[in-house]
């Protein structure tokens, strides 16, 4: 048997397995030991099952997760997220459909210091869906605002789907979280337009809240303050080279500790929390990620990213044409699987070919990223959609993912907008770094 | 039985938690260090070795809490006594798979042991790679509990 059919059997079993609910990691992992043995040997396989879990676990730069990962655990725990989501609120709140933007806009503000699209839907949803709902908000517009708008999360840096496809592809990370920027910010100004657009044809969809005096408006910057600034170091410092990621988790962790403390907003039962919390994400991540390095390993030894490189690559078909098809793969498994390992299972089989098609490895992170964003608020899986749920118990399934559609509108322009402009992705980053 | 590994995990975690912490600790001062033209030497090697601390245990916990990643969309629409069988197989699966991943890296520190050190510090990688491997063997028995309660649940069908 040919090492590619070999990689193909490997990858009919791995959907099965994953299918059939063997968790992720593990099925990523006992797939590559197996394919490793075939193909090798078993002493080979055994080696590289002691060998590739220790590389991942003690590497610099995949420290980046656990890091951001506490410094947005901590924000939360001391209720510091609030604070961004009350001066979009102040701002825009008594527009119609305003305090659905202003929770987007809360979402872009917390993803500049969660790495999660889910942390970011269900911190915006703790805070602003009682506010929606105490205004008479449609309950399909305010949970799907939620839902959509922590999609922001892994775009605006810091980012775990970045950090993930930067280490899998070794493209640097720093240039991943700039290029994610622009396209970030533009996906908050295009939900915003959604929401504006929906509102002004149904009016009562999200009604007015609440006006503020200029005073109380710039009265609310106070209040974040130091988050604000924590960010402007967290990313200023990243982008101005100052640090490495990795660093600029650490600076955004201690820093989000120290103005938690210096406010008064943390204590010791919910540092432990924050800290517990991020244990538990980091086990979660770890458990996945050392899979998909065998299973990456796998995939390297059955040549069959190469293979697939050259032959797409053959093709008679522009290699517009051929990113698109790659989108609609994105497409499709975003309906069946999570973000993370979308990225895992895809990146290392596309990512020599987008590079033989003559594609920017930063721009291709980025619609990567763009496209299982998408799958999280896609059916049947939709992982936004369901832990929005869990957190609205009232409003039912069927009914977030109708509030979804007109998102995913926008989402449809946005993708376009980043696959036919990529200097929106490429610009700040070559301005910054060359 | 459970409650006595929830108890060793809660441990490990925090172990691990004030490892990370203590990380977060080291990179920040070497930051502030490197303001004043110093750096703290080894920091960036400490750190790779902390980390390796902080995700064994929390490995152990996220197991303890369910928190790996499962795709249920298949398995929830089959009937309940397959659901039970399936779950007995995948936690067999999931077993066998971090038992192998442990027993290979014990294989690793038995060979290394004397000569893997880190390039500048030259701290020695062996407690480093006990603590790893003792950490995969928390998880697998985690998953020994998780089969024994799975197949428990399918007897009594």
């Amino acid at each position: 048997m040919s090492p590619i059919t070999i990689g193909i059997i490997g990858f009919a079993a791995l959907f099965a397995l994953l299918a059939f609910g063997l968790p992720i990691g593990v099925g990523m992992a006992v797939v590559g030991f197996g394919g490793l043995w075939v193909l090798i040997s078993q002493g080979a396989a055994i080696a590289k099952m002691g060998l590739i879990p220790f590389d991942t676990v003690a590497s610099w730069d995949l420290a980046t997760l656990p890091l951001f990962l506490l410094m947005a655990h901590v924000i939360f725990a001391s209720g510091l997220s609030r604070d961004l989501y009350d001066v979009a609120a102040k701002w825009i709140g008594h527009q119609r459909g305003g305090i659905a933007m202003a929770t987007v806009g809360g979402c872009a503000g917390f993803a500049a210091v969660s790495a999660s699209s889910i942390a970011t839907s269900v911190t915006m949803g703790l805070v602003a869906l009682p506010e929606m709902k105490r205004y008479n908000y449609d309950p399909a517009l305010s949970t799907g605002c939620v839902a959509a708008g922590g999609t922001i999360g892994q775009l605006i840096p810091p980012s775990a789907g970045l950090i993930t496809y930067g280490i899998i592809t070794e493209t640097s990370i720093g240039r991943l979280f700039i290029g994610g920027l622009v396209p970030g910010i533009l996906e908050a100004l295009f939900y915003m337009t959604t929401i504006y657009i929906l509102c002004t044809w149904k009016p009562g969809l999200g009604p007015r809240g609440p006006a503020y005096s200029f005073r109380e408006k710039m009265a609310s910057f106070a209040s974040c303050g130091e988050i604000v600034g924590l960010i402007a170091v967290v990313l200023g410092g990243l982008f101005a080279g100052w640090f490495t990621p990795t660093e600029a988790g650490a600076v955004g962790a201690f820093g989000a500790i120290f103005f938690s403390l210096f406010r008064r907003r943390l204590n010791w039962e919910k540092f432990k929390h924050a800290l517990v919390e991020t244990m538990k994400t980091t086990g979660m991540l770890y458990g996945i990620l050392i899979g998909a390095f065998i299973f990456k390993y796998f995939m390297a030894v059955t040549q069959i990213p190469f293979v697939l490189a050259d032959v797409v690559g053959g093709l008679p078909l522009p290699p517009l044409v051929i990113m698109v098809l790659i989108m609609l793969v994105f497409v499709f498994l975003g309906c069946i699987m999570d973000a993370l390992t979308m990225i895992l299972l895809t990146i290392p089989i596309f990512f020599p070919l987008v590079l033989s098609l003559g594609f920017d490895a930063i721009w291709f992170g980025i619609i990567v990223v763009r496209m299982v964003e998408i799958g999280l608020i896609t059916p049947p899986i939709g992982m936004n959609v369901y832990a929005i749920s869990g957190i609205a118990p009232d409003v039912p399934i069927t009914t977030i993912f109708k509030g979804v559609v007109p998102f995913l509108i926008a989402d449809f322009f946005h993708v376009a907008l980043l696959l036919f402009v990529p200097a929106v992705v490429l610009f700040l980053p070559n301005l910054m770094m060359g | 039985m459970l409650a006595f590994f929830r108890r060793l995990s809660s441990g490990g975690v925090a172990i691990g938690a004030a490892f990370l912490t203590g990380m977060m600790v080291l990179i920040v001062a070497n930051i502030i260090y490197r303001l004043f033209g110093h750096v703290i030497p080894g920091s960036y090697e400490i750190s790779t070795l902390m980390i390796v601390v902080a995700v064994a245990f929390a490995l152990g916990y996220a197991a303890v809490h369910n928190s790996h990643i499962v795709v249920k969309i298949v398995v929830t629409r089959l009937p309940q006594r397959w659901q039970s069988i399936l779950g007995v197989l995948m936690s067999l699966i999931s077993l066998a798979t971090w038992a192998v991943i442990a027993f290979a890296s014990y294989n690793v520190l038995s060979q290394r042991w004397l000569t893997e050190m880190t390039d500048l510090l030259d701290i020695p990688y062996l407690p480093f790679r006990m603590i790893f491997v003792l950490g995969l063997a928390i998880l697998c028995l985690i998953y020994i509990t998780d089969l024994v309660r799975a197949l428990r649940g399918v007897l009594k069908r």
